[in-house]
């Protein structure tokens, strides 16, 4: 039944990876604008990395 | 499979491949000819020169350009620029198109949901440049320093939400942690483990009390050493004394504690918060004069003119205005023919005339052409700012209800937990204890707490998708409490954009109508339009020698017979109409004048009448009493009617009626800003939120001006669904406090029940809210 012990620091680590990554994600703004990327992505004129073959 | 040809051509508009129907043109490829049209299009924007108007010049001034940008070194500089005209998809590829339209404009990055776009160019460029060129491609951009206030608005939210998310984190891990022991699973009798789940939990809820509820306690603290009452010192207490017996019970080894109780007490009390605060991304309530009012213009030196300072100008100096531009001094009009739009300040629809030698106000906008503008004496924004305003403080709303509810409360509980705990004390000082801080516990009026945010904001949403804007929360409960709502006249409850016509003469013809329309047809004037479109059944003829004469009429030859449309003294009319009107004359012989007046808004009787079932109603005008009679009979019941009021004795007069009763004010332009701050509650009318609208608490778009009564009437039944909440929170709290008195207050009921009391109020409150507001047709 230890093995539950293990199981549980792995759900804890993984669980704060998933906050730190949420965290990480507000702060970088990509919440601050949900419907843009949507756009620009079909847009072919500007994207650098989006070129057509 | 597909074979790629050996050469490939790449349309010189949108890069993909051109097949074999390419266009060419210029000696460029493309791929079709919508790309060629579009790059025409494009190439002619991108070319012409960028000419900067007064609007913009100001925002060269080194204090001003410093307080705008987001960032700035030796060579470049970045701003985010609020450009509500953003609409599409098309808009974004347009924009951020934008290094290419100038050298020197190094990257332009759009954020759709707030319609701003982030523009990094070299300080090569001048900041008003790029937003000329902006204006120029049709997306008028609004930099300002407001804009800053908004942004430390929203970065406010996003700690918010970062809080709400350490806490839901938190929550749900101690949570599981609970569960073994809930549901009597083998491993929480394991003695490893089940200290390993209580010290986990420990740890686990001081990140959830010292960041994502530190606010409640600081709050708390602040209040309690201020000697005031607030919601917040019960939930203080209750969070503490979870905290305080968790600790003591996991520590001895006694029992696993109630931390989850306490971290999803606190998730909760973060989600009514998140939800209830609500930046509009359109409205501004932080604009000030200087967002309105050029700070650098044109001024004559000699014969040539330069850009000048406005604060660096001084009696005897004349400034230039340009056609459709703000006049940026109080002066008297020097040369050129005034037509000055005073609507965004006083709500009068129809531009004043001002001739050589007359007084022309800083805030108007020209209609006609160039003037200039003598100053009368050294222009300073202070004064400007007092031409239509006494002063601008900030106003604070007397502490809710909710508040002093809170003094009863927490003296309450206190007495009931000091009195069970004393009898408990007979049995053994740890079930004293345990007794007294259960009660604290479990009183904690979180679902009171919850009620107030959950039914503000769920009105708040019905509001803003009504276009009503309100600037807080708070203002909810002010509008349910007011007893007298006093209307501006102009713009207020008249309609700034539709206009009454009636034509004052002998029965129009026909063919007289034919030719005053065609008359009518050649002129931009306001006035002009305003008589062609009243007269749009009738047709349009040829006519010859049409003349323009500026500030006076207009003439022309139709059909052999000379129309005249003006003035009276450019008619020759004997007699002089108050108020607006165009005269007509026809071979020298006037036939008679359209009289133009300001047409009351749509519905205005059916609001008074709903509204006088609440309130009472007065009308405060700056206007002459011309109107009283067609106010009387609208709506015979007004409390007072007054006319002829400067804006202070507008503020005057509301102080007064201030001493017994609580007052809404309801007015726009800038010129009621002073009554708006003084109400109770201001609320600012507007036909668009680009506007201004200083002081106010809540901004309402013209179009739901009809539906006052029902924002009234929800904003009085949010108190009465605050009062159920409060019953069926003090209902739990009764029970709890049952439990805690007899000792049985177990962590598995406190779980069950601290959660349960909270999703039910918020549930009560979310269905009343929508169901009243389907009713009163808001939704």
């Amino acid at each position: 039944m230890k093995i539950i012990a293990l199981l549980i620091s792995l759900s804890l680590i993984l669980a704060l990876g998933f906050l730190y990554a949420f965290f990480k994600a507000t702060k970088s703004g990509q919440f601050d604008d949900l419907e843009s990327p949507a756009m620009r992505m079909l847009d072919t004129k500007n994207s650098k990395t989006n070129k057509p073959i | 499979m597909k074979k790629s040809t050996a050469i490939e051509t790449l349309c010189s508009y949108c890069g993909s491949v051109c097949d074999n129907d390419l266009v060419l043109l210029d000696d460029k490829a493309y791929c079709c000819y919508g790309c060629a049209t579009l790059n025409d299009v494009v190439a002619k924007i991108k070319n012409a020169p960028v000419e900067v108007g007064i609007k913009y010049k100001q925002l060269d001034l080194s204090e001003t350009f410093e307080q705008v940008v987001d960032y700035q070194n030796d060579k470049i500089y970045r701003i985010g620029i609020s450009l509500p005209a953003i609409h599409c998809s098309s808009c974004i590829e347009l924009l951020e198109d934008l290094p290419s339209f100038m050298e020197g404009i190094l990257a332009a990055n759009v954020n759709f949901e707030q319609r701003r776009c982030l523009v990094t160019a070299t300080k090569e460029v001048p900041l008003s440049f790029i937003a000329q060129l902006l204006d120029d491609i049709g997306y008028p951009p609004q930099i300002s320093i407001s804009q800053k206030l908004k942004d430390a608005e929203k970065a406010i939210s996003k700690t918010n939400l970062l809080k709400l998310a350490v806490a839901g984190f938190c929550f749900g891990n101690i949570m599981l942690f609970s569960m073994p022991h809930y549901f009597g699973l083998a491993v929480a009798n394991d003695p490893f483990f089940a200290r390993l789940f209580s010290y986990l939990s420990i740890v686990l809820s001081i990140p959830t009390l010292a960041y994502s509820g530190r606010e409640y306690l600081i709050s708390a603290y602040k209040a309690l050493s201020a000697g005031k009452s607030h919601l917040n010192i019960p939930i203080a207490i209750g969070i503490l004394s979870l905290f305080g017996w968790s600790l003591y019970e996991i520590i001895s080894g006694v029992g696993i504690g109630y931390l989850d109780s306490l971290a999803g007490l606190i998730f909760f009390l973060l989600i009514g918060k998140w939800f209830q605060h609500k930046v509009y991304d359109q409205v501004y309530y932080h604009k000030n004069v200087q967002d309105f009012i050029p700070l650098v213009v044109r001024k004559f030196s000699g014969d040539t003119e330069i850009w000048e300072r406005l604060d660096s100008l001084s009696q005897g100096d004349t400034v230039l205005v340009k056609n459709e531009e703000i006049i940026p001094v109080n002066g008297v009009l020097n040369s050129g023919s005034g037509l000055i739009d005073y609507s965004f300040i006083t709500g009068e629809a129809l531009a004043e005339r001002a001739t050589i030698g007359d007084k022309v106000y800083a805030g108007g906008c020209q209609k006609a052409g160039e003037i200039a503008v003598l100053l009368s004496e050294k222009p300073s924004v202070d004064k400007l700012w007092s031409t239509w305003n006494t002063e601008a403080k900030t106003k604070t709303f007397s502490t809710r209800w909710t508040d002093s509810i809170s003094k009863y409360f927490t003296i309450a509980v206190i007495l009931i937990a000091l009195i069970a705990g004393l009898a408990w004390s007979f049995v053994g000082l740890s079930q004293a204890l345990f007794v007294f801080s259960a009660v604290l516990i479990v009183a904690c009026p979180c679902a009171l707490a919850l009620s107030a945010p959950f039914t503000y904001g769920n009105i708040l949403r019905v509001f803003s998708s009504n276009n009503f804007f309100m600037k807080s929360a708070d203002a909810i409960s002010v509008l349910g409490e007011v007893e007298h709502v006093v209307l501006d006249k102009t713009g207020t409850i008249t309609n700034k954009e539709a206009l009454e016509v009636n034509f004052v003469g002998d029965n129009l013809t026909y063919e007289h109508s034919q030719l005053i329309k065609t008359l009518a047809n050649q002129s931009t004037h306001p006035l002009s339009r305003i008589v062609n479109q009243y007269l749009n059944s009738s047709s349009v003829l040829d006519l010859s020698s049409f003349q323009e004469a500026t500030g006076k009429g207009i003439e022309a030859v139709i059909n052999g017979k000379k129309v005249r449309l003006g003035s009276n003294s450019w008619v020759n009319a004997s007699s002089s109409m108050k108020g607006t009107a165009v005269y007509v004359s026809i071979d020298d012989e006037v036939i008679g004048h359209f009289r133009i007046s300001t047409s009351y808004r749509s519905g205005l009787k059916g609001v008074l009448k709903k509204l006088s079932r609440f309130v009472n109603i007065s009308v405060l005008s700056g206007d002459n009493d011309g109107e009283r009679e067609k106010l009387l009979q609208l709506f015979p019941s007004f409390k007072s009617l007054r006319f002829n009021l400067k804006p202070y004795q507008k503020a005057k007069e509301i102080n007064q009626i201030q001493v017994s009763e609580r007052v809404l004010m309801l007015g726009d332009g800038l010129n009621d800003s002073s009554a708006i701050q003084a109400g109770d509650l201001g609320i600012a009318i507007t036909e668009n939120l680009n506007g201004f609208y200083p002081g106010s608490d809540a901004v309402l778009l013209s179009e739901s001006f009809d539906k006052m009564p029902a924002f009234f009437e929800l904003a009085r039944y949010s108190k009465k669904i605050l009062k159920w909440s409060l019953a069926f929170s003090l209902l739990y709290n009764v029970t709890g406090i049952a439990f805690a008195v007899a000792g049985l207050l177990t962590p598995i009921i406190a779980a069950i029940l601290m959660p349960l009391s909270s999703i039910s109020v918020v549930l009560l409150d979310t269905l009343l809210v929508r169901m009243k507001s389907k009713n009163l047709k808001l939704i």
